[in-house]
């Protein structure tokens, strides 16, 4: 069996060192300010999510908010944070006409790329009701950022059953 | 590019990379010996001045290779030994007994103050020689470290638990029927691995609660104070760690509202051979100000027949799902990692453990029925933490990416994604984030609802209904209700981590349920992690419910602020050169818009009045990484994120004790400052940052004798535990 020797024996130490390090200072990240792009839009979105017990049809709008970061101190690529909040999309029972109601928002964290695609299953439950009852829909986005200041240049979307 | 090699990588490629682990393994085991320090590294120019390991093939695994650099160096994954996923039970936590009369119980008795007996000191402790003593109780002596109201709240429940290296576990009492455990035989004895297909751990790879596995949970309730009497029985040779730990530890309920001298300050750790005794007293925060008689029936406490007791303080201070950690200057990563994590339920009139009891106070959250309160059937504690092992099966640790430490392999409550069976009903779950770095973000595989109720130690005033939580920081804890009742007989529900790393930093990008699913992702720990199996109908009704309203924030518009602070968390820090209290490191905080620190528990850099209330801005210093902080002893209410109360979520919207800034992001709370005073931390709990140096101490200490202000710092020595002055005080600390 090959035996590895300690590198922290006291006389070891300094070949260790020896062998692998070559001395290098470097400072830590450089210290600089990172920037941030907001950008929100409302778009409108529609849709229809079937099963049981109705089919409902979701409508309204959809607010989404972006806020890209840069990571000047490390060089990394931008981050974008989504917020997408769907509370002013309502849904209607196709059977019933119930009001079906959604109190989704999420908040993602997302790598900056000039399109983005962005599937949000979110709960609904008739108005009135609660989380108990809920059911899912899923609501897809088609983001277009500019990579360059991290606007967020252009947001479409719709409903459909998960 | 992934941060973990593939097993299809080239063998000189993968033979790199375990070299380069070795080699880290072994700069890490002779720092976490105290065979050479930082400083000493920094001089033979291993690390940078940032405090990151130089950029060196063979040195340090997570940078280029210096053979072509356009392949990542990752380390070898943690080999699985021929496990399956999903193949073992998911045990629930165990459960450590409840002992009353500790003044009898426990020898010796608890006392006030330190008990300073002296016992003879094994000379394998650092600086002791033969014939040294030092006090039994490891805790600083004195007044002022002295039980604040030992005398109003004598404990009435002791906990005793040990700290040692990995065993067999005999005594597992999960307080549940084999049937609702997966059907685990707890009379089985459990070895130590994270998997039965794994290796056993070696005694020193693992040190854990008394030892063992599963991770170890109190139960409590309020106005029933417990006497946790903490043992230190790690080896008492430091070198003795396995390649990673400190033998000397400090114990953080987090987030107790105790006294100080309870919290596990990070200066105020004990040796092996000696135990420090934490008096939780268990009380509702304004307890001195708010309902003294004791009049309201939501605050109280459950008896043991079904009923209540009213006690003094805020109802709407009342707190759940606490968990209690190491935290030990400097080397709390490493310590929790290697296993010093548990749970701690607190039970109160609302919050009562028992779903049946319908008296208009009770919430009847998803639990049980059998007991009067703590019933934990349907309530069941997750511990989620992604861990690496060696070559040999052994936990490793690479504490030298200053970023954060990744694990490759998911385990929850320590074992490999593991199974758990269900009935068709409610069930409520306490998650806890036990990750060094790792930020999670949680779905179930089908996409279907959770209700979170709960956020860290707080229900919410409103339970709030999501398929997908919010990312989970590390040490916060989401409590969720899932009702199983929409699967059949059968079927299988998984758990997800949506949240992608590729590095310790901050979430890479949060995948989409599809994306995570796909198995695309580099990062091993993304997709299911916790199988459920639905095996039965409920053998009675599930009579829980989730109600509308739980517990509203109070109402502190009528308490003026006494101060605003701000504290920004970045790179970069100035340093005392304390060797004893401070620590170097890459990560530093700005208080007050003052220069950049690293930590330095003799340094005190704010001192809110006792009783007043304050508003506290939490800011990141930079859009590259995420720091999740977390501030000792107190609640806060979220005011504002990013400057904007609307950029509040809902699930925010309750109390908390960890803030995730996001990156650039800032965060505005506020706390009130009272019933107890000393000294406490606020910190980021990636745990790597905390340790390198990102920490700060604040304390509470005018509150009359015995406090002095500013309080003297603890500096422990197995002879005994000396003060000395604050080595720094910031001009706006008072």
């Amino acid at each position: 069996m090959k035996m590895r020797r300690s590198l922290f024996t006291r006389v070891a130490l300094p070949v260790a060192v020896a062998i692998l390090g070559v001395l290098v200072w470097a400072g830590g990240p450089a210290v600089a300010a990172f920037t941030t792009a907001l950008s929100s839009a409302l778009i409108g979105i529609k849709g229809t999510v079937s099963g049981t017990p109705e089919s409902v049809a979701f409508s309204g709008q959809a607010k989404i908010g972006s806020k890209m970061v840069t990571d000047p101190d490390f060089g990394n690529p931008p981050t974008v944070v989504l917020s997408i909040d769907l509370s002013n999309v309502t849904g209607v029972g196709s059977s019933t006409g119930k009001t079906y109601v959604t109190p989704s928002r999420v908040i993602l964290d997302r790598r900056l790329t000039a399109a983005d695609t962005v599937q949000v299953p979110f709960p609904f439950f008739p108005s009135g009701g609660n989380g108990m009852s809920a059911r899912v829909g899923m609501a897809s986005f088609n983001l277009s950022f500019n990579v360059n200041t991290g606007m967020l240049t252009g947001a479409t979307g719709g409903i459909a059953s998960p | 590019m992934s941060f973990f090699l593939s097993s299809k990588d080239s063998k000189k490629r993968l033979k790199e990379a375990e070299n380069a682990r070795k080699n880290r393994l072994e700069i890490l085991k002779a720092w976490s010996q105290g065979q050479i320090s930082r400083r000493d590294l920094l001089k033979w120019g291993l690390f940078t001045m940032g405090g990151v390991l130089i950029s060196k093939q063979g040195l340090s695994p997570f940078v280029r290779s210096a053979y072509a650099d356009n392949i990542p160096t990752g380390l070898p994954a943690s080999p699985l030994f021929g496990v399956q996923d999903f193949s073992t039970p998911m045990p629930r936590f165990d459960v450590l007994a409840r002992n009353p009369n500790p003044s009898t119980f426990l020898n010796p008795s608890p006392m006030a103050q330190s008990n300073q007996t002296q016992q003879v000191l094994n000379t394998a402790l650092e600086g002791v020689v033969a014939g040294d003593t030092g006090p039994i109780e490891g805790r600083p002596p004195g007044p002022i470290w002295a039980h604040q109201g030992f005398n109003d709240f004598p404990p009435k429940i002791a906990i005793e638990v040990t700290q040692e290296g990995a065993k067999t576990n005999t005594v597992y009492n999960p307080q549940v029927a084999s049937n609702f455990n997966s059907g685990i035989d707890p009379t089985a004895p459990i070895p130590l691995k994270f998997h039965p297909g794994l290796p056993t751990q070696n005694l020193n790879s693992v040190w854990t609660f008394n030892g063992t596995i599963p991770p170890k949970l109190v139960i409590g309730r309020y106005a029933e104070p417990i006497l946790t009497r903490h043992h230190n029985k790690l080896p008492f040779d430091v070198r003795q760690n396995g390649g990673f730990g400190r033998h000397t530890i400090s114990t953080h309920e987090h987030n107790g509202h105790h006294g100080a001298e309870n919290d596990g300050f990070t200066g105020a750790f004990f040796f092996p051979g000696q135990f420090y005794d934490y008096h939780w007293p268990i009380v509702l925060a304004g307890f001195r100000t708010i309902n003294t008689a004791a009049t309201d029936p939501r605050a109280a406490t459950p008896d043991d027949n079904g009923g209540t007791v009213r006690i003094p303080g805020d109802w709407r201070e009342t707190m759940s799902t606490h968990w209690f950690h190491d935290h030990m200057f400097s080397f709390t990563s490493q310590n929790v990692y290697k296993g010093n994590a548990a749970m701690f339920n607190i039970y109160s009139a609302l919050d009562r453990g028992n779903e049946g009891i319908n008296d208009g106070v009770n919430l009847r959250l998803p639990s049980g029925t059998l007991k009067s309160f703590g019933n934990l059937e349907y309530d069941v504690n997750l511990m989620l933490a992604e861990k690496a092992w060696d070559a040999n099966g052994q936990l490793a640790m690479d504490i030298f990416d200053f970023d954060g430490f990744l694990g490759d392999r998911m385990t929850v409550n320590l074992t490999y994604k593991p199974f758990f069976e269900v009935e068709r009903r409610k069930y409520r779950f306490r998650i806890l984030n036990a990750s060094v770095s790792r930020f999670f973000k949680i779905a179930l595989s089908d996409a279907s609802p959770m209700i979170q109720i709960a956020n860290d130690g707080n229900l919410l005033p409103v339970p709030v209904t999501l398929t997908q939580l919010d990312e989970q920081g590390i040490a916060e804890r989401y409590d969720i209700v899932i009702d199983f009742s929409r699967y059949s007989i059968g079927q299988k529900v998984w758990m997800v981590n949506l949240a992608e790393h590729q590095d310790g930093k901050r979430v890479a990008n949060d995948l989409t349920l599809a994306e995570a699913l796909s198995g695309q992702s580099s990062d091993p720990c993304v997709g299911k992690f916790l199988e459920f199996r639905i095996v039965r109908n409920p053998a009675t009704p599930d009579v829980s419910q989730v109600p509308a309203a739980m517990i509203p924030n109070p109402d502190l518009s009528n308490v003026p602020v006494a101060r605003t602070r701000t504290f920004e968390f970045g790179s970069g820090g100035q340093n005392t050169n304390d060797p004893v209290t401070s620590f170097f490191g890459p990560w530093g905080i700005k208080t007050d818009d003052g220069d950049s620190l690293n930590a330095d528990f003799g340094r005190i850099s704010a001192a809110p009045r006792f009783g007043t209330r304050e508003i506290w801005t939490l800011a990141n210093g930079g859009g590259g990484w995420d720091h999740p902080i977390h501030i000792h002893f107190e609640e806060g209410q979220v005011l504002a994120r990013d400057g904007s109360a609307s950029n509040v979520p809902a699930w925010e919207k309750g109390r908390k004790d960890v803030y995730r800034l996001r990156p650039g992001g800032s965060i505005t709370i506020t706390m009130q400052f009272r019933d107890w005073g000393g000294m406490f931390m606020e910190h980021c709990h990636n745990t790597v940052h905390e340790d390198n140096a990102m920490l700060l101490r604040w304390e509470i200490d005018d509150n009359g004798a015995p406090f002095l202000r500013p309080l003297p710092t603890p500096i422990p020595k197995p002879q005994g535990v000396t003060f000395e002055a604050p080595d720094d005080i910031l001009p706006t600390a008072f």
